[in-house]
């Protein structure tokens, strides 16, 4: 049986993960926000949506930059 | 939302059912846990799985901070995935109003398709439910023909039967008042 070379998780491979997926979502909440604002339907269900996902992915963004600044501080 | 015409009003909306959401986000959620139970409560998992994923995975450093950290990195993107599954679900909607039906149908961000059939071209309507589990919590597909040949499909509908006799009564009030006449006094 084969064995895979394992995956070293360290300062440059988070660091690099990090931004592309600050990137994608950077990018990803441009376009909810578009979409939202030109084909999104007024009711309190679609508002509150829309507000969730603002507090949570912008929670989780902010959330993952301080613990990237807590492993780098380890490190 | 489609722009509405003078006069006309939204009589009754109907959407996907629940469990159309739910069955797409039950993967996400699945995932968004196993790095949890991975790390704080490994003896939930097989062994042989925990064992493979601990020789596959070295981390340097700070091991506890780093596992946070890709966990809330696996978060924001299934946070992501799980809104581009929850605007697919919501802005599928069937309008029906005092003149027209409005059947709107997302298919991802910027695939779009909007259809609206008056209400007195409508020639039938017919409600299919998918099974068991669709009879007991109320879901299935509602398909209305026109006078044109056209057929609109509304898969997944929350109560399909309801919406069926929405459009119908909707249709036959319309129907009633197309074959009205008229009479305007006339002046002496």
């Amino acid at each position: 049986m084969s064995s895979l070379s394992p995956i070293f998780v360290e300062e440059t491979a988070l660091s690099i993960l990090l931004v592309l997926v600050l990137a994608v979502f950077a990018v990803m909440t441009g376009i909810f926000k578009y979409h939202w604002s030109r084909f999104g339907i007024p009711t309190r269900v679609f508002q509150n949506m829309t507000r969730a996902y603002f507090w949570i992915s912008g929670t989780l963004a902010v959330l993952s930059v301080i613990l990237f600044a807590l492993v780098l501080f380890k490190f | 939302m489609p722009p509405l015409e003078d006069n006309e009003q939204i009589l009754y909306t109907a959407r996907k059912h629940w469990f159309m959401l739910v069955g797409e986000s039950v993967f996400i959620a699945v995932l968004a846990v196993l790095p949890g139970l991975f790390f704080f409560a490994p003896h939930l998992l097989p062994s042989e799985f925990v064992v493979a994923i601990k020789g596959l995975v070295r981390f340097e450093g700070s091991y506890t901070l780093s596992v946070l950290l890709l966990w809330a990195i696996e978060l924001l993107i299934l946070t992501i995935v799980f809104f581009l599954f929850w605007t697919d679900y919501y802005l599928d909607v069937w309008f029906v109003t005092n003149q027209r039906v409005i059947a709107v149908e997302q298919r991802g961000l910027f695939n779009r398709n909007i259809s609206t059939f008056r209400l007195d071209m409508i020639q039938d309507a017919t409600v299919s439910v998918p099974g068991l589990l669709a009879t007991l919590i109320d879901f299935g597909a509602v398909t209305v023909r026109t006078a044109s040949s056209d057929s609109f499909r509304f898969r997944g509908a929350s109560a399909p039967s309801r919406l069926k006799e929405r459009i119908m009564a909707e249709h036959a009030r319309a129907q009633a008042e197309k074959q009205e006449v008229w009479v305007k006094p006339t002046e002496l």
